[in-house]
């Protein structure tokens, strides 16, 4: 089985003109990962005359540098005063001098101030965050109690484990993350090659009048489209860690962001998160979740290359069918909408359902909507499964 | 010949199938879109009230009209209070204080037809030249500044049943060297298929034009391009009706040349599923990746979005206005004529390619 799987996965992989396709995505990739979000090439803010052009990225790359690392009383009030006598000298009321990082103390006074809030954002992150929120649970637990809600109960309960014990306690360029977690073209790019080798996958034995070869054969039947689904599985994660991979140090090399390994919570975006995993872990998550979208989308698309004889048909109505998928997700009314749970798409935007706490009520039992997502993708992908392979069968004993 | 290669596509299950869902898809995305004009009846009724009174050139006792009206409109309470004092005065009967009455409770419930009204008669009074027109009809005829994929979609199944698959079962050896095939033969097969997507895009842009006139009860097909606020700059002086046409066009040369090119890829790469994914990767890419404006210059996007082109000159540089990005101010007229420039070369490249098949 596993030769033949090897076997299969050599057959995908020497299709004409694939890896040209990976190759051009995988540069097109780069290019725009640099033209549209590297520091020094995207667009700066000028906050000067026409004349001077500060690069402001680059600078405030510089003064992040020297602040980086654990957040105390001490470099707190260090950037405090810092900012206080940029603020004094952009006023005119003192001649202090000091080093400023940016020519004018006007723009120094903002950036202090903007580092100033980050810090303080995540140094007060229990105390201003988490607390309050837990007292609040605590108290709707109390009440939920008193009416023997479980529902509630439970939920007060999950949120207590969840939140509790949480503290930030260094300073990085974490918000800079933000960009490389909901980057989507890296997943729409292996999404379009999961399709295209799926189409080729069946219509391409036809198309070449293998198929009638195929029928014949002991390992036909079962054993064949087995090995096919399993090479498109490997297929799809091979290419998905090239592309995400490739996104991960794109992301680094342009945008410069630090504190790999700080919690996902650190993240602005992600204050409420469920998660408590560092935000390496939480790239390597949803980029699994991206991978698994495109395979069960390749699965989907595999029902077609089964009943088309053409794989360009294949392809057709694969294609057409991402389209409709995206568009189910676009205007199905309202987030929860149930239709949403099983659709693949889902696990391409799956960021956003890991940012705040999202429950469902699942007959008393509160379960999380990324959950439900994964469960649902994974319903949905075992649907087109079985239906492909009662048609593979039918299509073998029409001899 | 020209109706066996007719046939010979049209044959094919799936391609058939494929055109009527197109066509059933655009009536559909047609009319969803017309529905979606307004929030509600009432203000769509409210709206094309104010149309019907005063649609047409502004003179300056319409204009008095329409403020008097903006007045009402704006102070309804106003009114209502005094119009029951002039009841009381016995100034006006209670037959015409039931109408006002009447009026006030539907300008409540189509307000936001007649703020609508109000802000679209902001821009047609700003100008002189400007008429009034039905301005939500004209935006959803002229439509979205996007790429018609499913047209998109269907000159590159076109392209692909019509020369890509005569590849694959070696057809194209036989017709090169049958008496009338060759060079001949494989011209008429990209003239056919450069008519069937021209006539197809023709008969989209009418069907989008009728679904228009029966929804909206549009009938100010003469009135100025420049009344219609998505061209509040353009240079062409010509009716709404005519800049229709015109985009339309522009549009028709677009996706011929985009068939053009499906050729070309049909010639370059034997294989039908390769082509497909070329042509798809051809149009998203300078969409949704390169947004630089020398990327739609060189392709028949421009062409395929024509809108742009009568927006005018007076656009920012490298601003993206409509889906067109104009290169320059001074180069916007130029917008135009290059990309014809890179219709024709494409077409070239095509003929380049009939003759070199034909060589086979």
């Amino acid at each position: 089985m596993e030769k033949l799987i090897l076997f299969e996965l050599k057959k995908l992989i020497h299709q004409r003109y694939l890896l040209f396709f990976i190759g051009l995505l995988l540069f097109v990739n780069v290019i725009n990962i640099y033209f549209n979000y590297d520091l020094l090439v995207t667009p700066k803010e000028t906050m000067l005359t026409e004349d001077t052009v500060i690069e402001t990225d680059r600078i405030k790359l510089q003064m992040d540098k020297d602040y980086m690392g654990d957040i105390t009383a001490e470099s707190l009030a260090k950037l405090q005063n810092h900012y206080n006598i940029a603020l004094a000298i952009s006023e005119g009321k003192t001649t202090e001098n000091i080093d400023l990082y940016f020519p004018l103390a006007y723009t120094d006074m903002v950036y202090s101030k903007e580092i100033i809030d980050e810090m303080q954002r995540l140094y007060t992150y229990s105390d201003s965050i988490i607390n309050p929120l837990l007292e609040k649970n605590t108290e709707i637990k109390i009440q939920a109690e008193t009416y023997n809600d479980m529902y509630s109960i439970r939920t007060a309960k999950l949120i207590e484990n969840t939140y509790s014990g949480r503290d930030i306690s260094e300073y990085y360029r974490v918000n800079e993350f933000e960009q490389l977690l909901t980057y989507h073209l890296s997943a729409l790019f292996v999404l379009l090659l999961s399709v295209y080798c799926a189409s080729n996958l069946f219509a391409g034995e036809k198309e070449t009048q293998m198929f009638s070869l195929i029928k014949c054969s002991p390992k036909g039947e079962k054993d064949l489209f087995l090995a096919k689904v399993l090479s498109l599985a490997a297929f799809c994660v091979t290419v998905g860690v090239i592309f995400f991979g490739t996104d991960l140090f794109a992301f680094w090399v342009c945008r410069r962001p630090s504190g790999f390994l700080l919690p996902i919570y650190a993240i602005e975006s992600f204050t409420y998160t469920t998660l408590n995993i560092s935000i390496v872990a939480f790239f390597v998550l949803i980029s699994f979740l991206k991978i698994f979208g495109a395979f069960i989308v390749g699965v989907a698309a595999i029902l077609f290359s089964v009943f088309f004889s053409k794989s360009y048909q294949a392809f057709v109505a694969g294609f057409l069918s991402v389209i409709a998928l995206m568009g189910i997700n676009l205007f199905t009314d309202g987030f929860f909408g149930i239709i949403r749970y099983f659709n693949p798409v889902t696990m391409f935007i799956s960021v956003r359902l890991f940012e705040t706490l999202r429950l469902e009520n699942l007959l008393g039992y509160p379960v999380y909507m990324y959950a439900l997502s994964f469960v649902g993708t994974l319903i949905f992908g075992c649907i087109f499964l079985f239906l492909s392979y009662r048609l593979y069968k039918r299509r073998c004993n029409n001899a | 010949m020209l109706r066996q290669e007719l046939k010979k596509i049209f044959i094919k299950r799936y391609f058939l199938l494929f055109v009527i869902g197109v066509l059933i898809i655009e009536l559909t995305t047609c009319i969803a879109q017309s529905e979606d004009s307004f929030s509600s009846d009432y203000d769509k009724e409210t709206y094309e009230k104010y149309i019907a009174a005063y649609s047409g050139d502004l003179t300056e006792e319409k204009a008095e009209l329409i403020a008097l009206n903006f007045e009402y409109l704006n102070n309804p309470d106003e009114w209502k209070s005094k119009s029951k004092e002039l009841l009381r005065k016995g100034k006006i009967t209670n037959e015409e204080y039931n109408i006002i009455e009447k009026l006030l409770q539907e300008t409540k419930l189509g307000s936001l037809g007649a703020s609508v009204f109000q802000e679209d008669y902001e821009y047609f009074s700003s100008k002189t030249g400007r008429e009034i027109i039905h301005a939500k009809a004209w935006t959803f005829v002229f439509g979205s500044e996007k790429i018609d994929f499913f047209l998109v979609l269907l000159c590159i199944v076109f392209a692909v049943s019509a020369f890509v698959s005569e590849n694959e079962t070696n057809i194209t050896l036989m017709k090169n060297t049958a008496p009338k095939g060759g060079k001949k033969l494989y011209r008429k097969d990209l003239l056919l298929g450069v008519s069937f997507i021209t006539l197809f895009s023709f008969v989209i842009n009418a069907m989008r034009l009728c679904v228009g006139v029966v929804h909206f009860s549009v009938n100010d097909f003469t009135s100025s391009l420049e009344s219609l606020s998505l061209f509040e700059n353009t240079s062409y002086n010509i009716s709404l009706i005519e800049g229709y046409i015109l985009t339309t066009t522009i549009k028709a040369v677009g996706y011929s040349a985009f068939m053009a090119l499906c050729f070309v890829l049909g010639n370059v790469f034997d294989s039908a599923v390769t082509v497909v994914m070329g042509g798809v990767l051809s149009v998203l890419l300078p969409q949704y990746v390169f947004k630089a404006p020398i990327i739609y210059y060189l392709s028949p996007i421009s062409l395929m979005l024509s809108n742009g082109f009568l927006f005018g000159d007076s656009v920012l540089s490298g601003e993206d206005y409509g889906g067109i990005v104009v290169l320059s101010v001074s180069s916007g007229q130029w917008a135009l004529p290059i990309s014809l420039i890179t219709a024709t070369l494409i077409f070239a490249v095509a003929f380049f390619y009939v003759k070199k098949r034909g060589e086979r």
